[in-house]
C-alpha cells in the first residue's frame, strides 16, 4: 500500500533542501532556460519540494507560484528561496490532481522528480492542461525505468521499499503516451543519467537502519544483469556505494 | 504578511475551480458554490478538499 506522502515528507523536509540529487542537474539549466525563452509570467512548480526548480525559473518569471502537498516541504521552500532574495513568490498546499488555479492562469508549468509519487498521471496532466494559458508550457522531470518489464518491476519495488509513498516510475514509452492522451503536444524530449550516492538517496527518506538494510539488501542480490544496467556499484565488503538511472526531460506546449 | 495580490487573482476552489474570496480576518478563502472554507495557516493556503471546513 503506497503512504501518504504528507506523512513521508512531513519528516524529510530539511533533507531535501542539501540533497545532491535535486539541488543539481542538466534538468535545472532546462527549467531556466525554458523560462527565459517565454514572456515572463506566472510560473507554477508542482510538488515544489524544496523549491528548486522555482529558484532556477524565478529570474525569468514575472510570479512564481509553489504548490505542494505537505505544508513542512512548502516551509523550507520558502526559507531557501526568500534566502535567496526571491521575494515575487506564493505557497499554497494542494495536490497535484486538483490545482487550486482558474483556467488558463499559468505561462509555465514545472514539475521535477516528483510524478513517481502521484496516484494519477492523467488526471495531473489533465489538471496542467487546464491551468495553461494557450502557447503556456510544461517541463516535466521524472524518474523513468526500462521498457524490459523485469527492470522496471525491480527498480520500482527497489523504490518503494525505500519510499513507502513511492508510487511508480514509468518507461518513456507510457510517458510520450501519458502526453499524446492528455492533449500536450511535446516540444522536445532528452534523457539523462543520475547517479545516486547509495547513503544519501537512501537515508534521505528513513533513517531506520533495519529499513536501509533491506533497501541495501535488494540491490545486493539484483541478477547480475540488472546490476549491469543499473551500474549497481560495490565496495570490497560488498556494502552499496551507488547505482544508476535517468531521468526524462519532456517539455510541451498547450495549444 | 498577506497573501500577494497575484496570488489572490490565480487562486481557485480545487472542487469546482469557481472563486474565492478571502476572509476578512485573512484567516481563510471560501468558496460559496461548494460552501467550503479553506484554512489559512502561517500565510499558507490549504487548499484541499479533504481539509476543507463546510459551512
Amino acid at each position: 500500500m503506497t503512504e501518504d506522502p504528507r506523512k513521508t515528507f512531513s519528516k524529510s523536509a530539511e533533507r531535501y533542501l542539501d540533497s545532491a540529487d535535486h539541488r543539481t542537474g542538466a534538468d535545472l539549466v532546462v527549467i531556466s532556460e525554458t523560462a527565459h525563452a517565454m514572456l515572463p509570467g506566472v510560473t507554477l512548480d508542482i510538488a515544489t519540494g524544496a523549491g528548486h526548480a522555482l529558484r532556477a525559473a524565478a529570474p525569468y518569471s514575472g510570479y512564481c507560484l509553489a504548490v505542494d502537498l505537505t505544508a513542512e516541504m512548502l516551509k523550507v521552500a520558502r526559507e531557501h528561496l526568500t534566502r535567496a532574495g526571491l521575494n515575487q513568490m506564493g505557497y499554497v498546499q494542494a495536490r497535484a490532481d486538483r490545482l487550486p488555479l482558474s483556467d488558463g492562469s499559468v505561462n509555465l508549468v514545472t514539475c521535477r522528480i516528483a510524478c513517481h509519487h502521484f496516484s494519477s498521471i492523467p488526471d495531473f496532466l489533465s489538471e496542467v492542461r487546464r491551468v495553461l494559458a494557450p502557447r503556456g508550457r510544461i517541463v516535466m522531470v521524472d524518474s523513468i525505468v526500462p521498457s524490459d518489464e523485469k527492470a522496471g518491476e525491480f527498480l520500482n519495488r527497489v523504490e518503494k521499499l525505500r519510499d513507502p509513498s513511492h508510487v511508480r516510475s514509468f518507461t518513456m514509452r507510457q510517458w510520450l503516451e501519458f502526453f499524446n492522451i492528455g492533449k500536450l503536444p511535446i516540444a522536445s524530449v532528452s534523457t539523462f543519467e543520475r547517479t545516486h550516492s547509495f547513503t544519501e538517496w537512501s537515508r534521505r527518506v528513513s533513517q531506520k537502519e533495519k529499513d536501509l538494510k533491506e533497501v541495501e539488501r535488494s540491490f545486493q542480490e539484483a541478477p547480475v544483469n540488472l546490476k549491469k544496467l543499473f551500474r549497481i556499484e560495490q565496495d570490497s565488503n560488498g556494502a552499496v556505494i551507488s547505482y544508476t538511472d535517468e531521468k526524462v526531460i519532456i517539455i510541451a506546449e498547450r495549444r | 504578511m498577506a497573501l500577494d495580490k497575484e496570488l489572490l487573482d490565480i487562486l481557485a476552489c480545487p472542487k469546482c475551480k469557481g472563486p474565492v474570496k478571502l476572509e476578512e480576518d485573512s484567516s481563510g478563502l471560501v468558496c460559496d458554490a461548494c460552501r467550503l472554507r479553506y484554512r489559512i495557516e502561517d500565510d499558507i493556503p490549504i487548499m484541499l478538499i479533504d481539509e476543507a471546513e463546510e459551512i
